[in-house]
């Protein structure tokens, strides 16, 4: 087992070099209705977590090379289509969405682990630094919580 | 048309009506009796004014000539009345009016690795989140409107809202964005998907300076959620780079081969680089040669902070000017100067600093294995720490492409999948690695988990079953041939799993668990 930078991890996975690939991986839904890259060869954009490479290129490429996904990958990419037009949490969206988790379980491209706790560190001169509900890169980080009125009391 | 949630337009006829009384500096903590808006913690600055029946006397940071003066490329600054939005947008503050001054100091891994936590506290886009991570409320923005099918989303902006470098932004920024960089093959090679709907791409139309209007294929309701969460920002200053793009400026070529670049694309590059991502490393960093030469420094930001040093050790920033937003008691925000963010890639060493207070704010590739030591010394170092739920999870995946077609068949086959996933102690992880604050879960893309979601489904194939792994390695016909206590492929070649580990994302305490478990099926890794 080798640790290495995040930048030798993703390099070395976009070359198809590696055998497993290890990293965090989810998104809320607020994400992913209007983001389909956890739901389509890949199975995600070059920062994060993805497998298959060769199908992400036949995608990519309309077929003219990269090797052919297997059916149930083209009904993910159907299916988030239909989620992400569809209103979130309607019947119609929860059908969708109940199915596109069947496949992504019944496929395991993916493999978790714990969902966890983490640290988040403020200094206390920072001032105007609320509390967040979640340690996460989703809602991307701080944006939520307005740190345009944080300030520093020293 | 339906209306669904349309912050502003309607206040500004009531504005009219305020006295000239002085507007109560509210927190989010003391409101001081004063009323709610149409959306929390912030105004719009007629719906304020009404709101109080009084007048928001705007002031600016005493030291915004100073930082002015470090943005090069910037002129003098006029007055404050001329560098805000005439439609500002008032947040109230959570807990004080703030001062003004300091420096943020942050710690990231490198460029472009660790630096989305830091680059989130200058963040701007059309809508936000609100920290109910709920609602989502006007910020670049001031308001929005659907259609009734979901077909056609219109923004509207901030008259009189400026660049850091004082031009005017407004509905054409957003068009060249989405026209001339996001779906212009020359800078991006591809579109990502978040710019398109089902694969198609959107007509963005200007309406008028202030109203943009983006008409979709086909319904898309979780497009306005899209521009509240996303790095990617909906606008990049068309007069700026517009100078450089064939499209825009029939010299483009000509104005960039005159700075020192090779055409008016490769400008582009230099300064917005070929996505979204906002850490593309400035000129200052990825042209140091031409930099001196060239109209600024960095690309003018609508962010509360601009770059005006980077090199591979970090990056300096300075308040902009020209930022958007006023606190209630008319003071313009950011209220901190300035920022600074240090480069560390060893994780011992940025854990040192945060012990040593060296840093204002982190959470980014925190792992829970620092938390002992950072809750030990929280009163000693002044600085304080919280646990939250992450939403991603670690997570393995092999390479069912992989170039090694043997590995390709075994990797491909889904009972190979599951009999690593039911390996797994994930209850000895959760103790080990999380100190048994964790929840063990399958891998479902969607987190939180939805109510559409089953317990089934969400704990499917996680238990701990080494008897069903060994099983199902059995039926696929990996067996030990060489007697040394590890399977070896279908075909008979050795099976050795090359496992490297970012620990920006994950614990490798985690990861030597989880090798020591699939060694204990026999399933060997180095």
């Amino acid at each position: 087992m080798k640790e290495v930078t995040t930048d030798e991890f993703r390099s070395a996975m976009s070359s198809n070099q590696l055998d497993v690939m290890i990293y965090a991986k989810g998104q809320p839904l607020a994400v992913i209705l209007g983001v389909s890259e956890l739901f389509q060869p890949p199975y995600d954009n070059y920062f994060n977590l993805r497998a298959g490479m060769l199908w992400g290129e036949y995608i990519d490429t309309d077929g003219a090379s990269g090797v052919k996904p297997p059916e149930y990958a083209y009904e993910l990419m159907a299916d988030i289509n239909l989620f992400q037009a569809a209103i979130a949490g309607s019947d119609e969206s929860n059908e969708i969405g109940a199915r596109m988790v069947q496949n992504i379980v019944d496929s395991m491209l993916f493999i978790g682990t714990v969902k966890a706790v983490a640290p988040i560190y403020h200094n206390n001169d920072l001032k105007n630094f609320t509390e967040f509900k979640t340690q996460s890169y989703a809602y991307y980080r701080t944006y939520p919580y307005r740190a345009s009125q944080w300030w520093l009391d020293e | 048309m339906k209306v669904l949630l349309y912050s502003g337009v309607a206040f500004v006829a009531l504005a009219s009506a305020a006295s000239a009384a002085v507007c109560p500096a509210v927190t989010v903590g003391d409101m001081m009796g004063f009323e709610a808006g149409a959306f929390p913690q912030q105004y719009e600055l007629a719906e304020f004014e009404a709101l109080g029946n009084c007048t928001v006397e705007f002031s600016a940071n005493p030291a915004s000539d100073d930082l002015n003066a470090r943005i090069r490329g910037n002129g003098p600054l006029p007055p404050l009345a001329d560098r805000l939005p005439s439609e500002p947008l008032v947040v109230a503050p959570y807990d004080s009016i703030g001062s003004y001054g300091g420096t943020l100091d942050a710690l990231s891994n490198a460029t472009e690795s660790g630096t989305s936590d830091f680059m989130s506290i200058r963040h701007v886009n059309l809508v936000r989140y609100s920290d109910d991570l709920q609602t989502i409320v006007p910020m670049i923005a001031k308001g929005w409107e659907w259609n009734d099918d979901f077909t056609q989303l219109t923004f509207f902006l901030r008259e009189g809202h400026k660049w850091s470098d004082g031009s005017p932004f407004g509905a054409r920024d957003v068009k060249f964005w989405y026209d001339n960089l996001a779906t212009d093959s020359n800078v991006r090679e591809l579109p990502k998907d978040y710019v398109l709907v089902a694969g198609e791409v959107m007509d963005v139309v200007v309406i008028d300076d202030t109203t943009i209007q983006f008409n979709l294929p086909s319904p898309k309701p979780g497009l306005l959620s899209h521009f509240a969460n996303h790095y990617a920002q909906a606008f990049q200053p068309m007069d700026f780079l517009g100078q450089f793009h064939p499209d825009i400026d029939p010299n483009a070529d000509a104005n960039a081969q005159a700075v020192g670049f090779e055409s008016g694309y490769d400008a582009i590059k230099g300064y917005y680089g070929n996505s979204d991502w906002m850490d593309t490393p400035t000129p200052m960093l990825a042209h140091p040669d031409l930099v001196a030469g060239l109209p600024a420094d960095t690309v003018p930001t609508l962010e509360s902070y601009i770059i005006t040093r980077e090199n591979t050790e970090g990056r300096h920033l300075v308040a902009n000017p020209y930022y958007f937003q006023v606190d209630t008691s008319g003071q313009q925000l950011p209220y901190i100067n300035e920022q600074d963010e240090l480069f560390v890639g060893e994780s011992e060493v940025r854990l040192l600093k945060l012990i040593n207070s060296e840093v204002d704010y982190k959470s980014q590739a925190l792992n829970l294995d620092y938390a002992p030591l950072l809750l030990e010394n929280q009163e000693k170092g002044n600085f304080t720490i919280e646990l939250k739920p992450e939403i991603s999870i670690g997570a393995f995946a092999f390479n069912v492409t992989s170039e090694n077609l043997a590995k390709r068949e075994v990797f491909g086959d889904v009972r190979f999948r599951r009999a690593m996933s039911v390996a797994m102690n994930r209850d000895e992880i959760n103790e080990v690695v999380f100190f048994g604050l964790g929840q063990p879960t399958q891998y479902i893309a969607f987190s939180p988990t939805p109510s559409f979601v089953s317990k089934e489904l969400e704990m499917a194939y996680a238990q701990f079953d080494p008897d069903m792994a060994n099983a199902l390695l059995d039926e696929m016909g990996m067996m030990d041939l060489d007697g040394d206590g590890m399977r070896e492929m279908p075909n008979g070649e050795k099976l050795v799993l090359n496992m490297q580990v970012a620990t920006q994302a994950v614990s490798i305490k985690m990861v030597e668990l989880v090798g020591q478990n699939w060694r204990e099926v026999g399933i060997d890794k180095r």
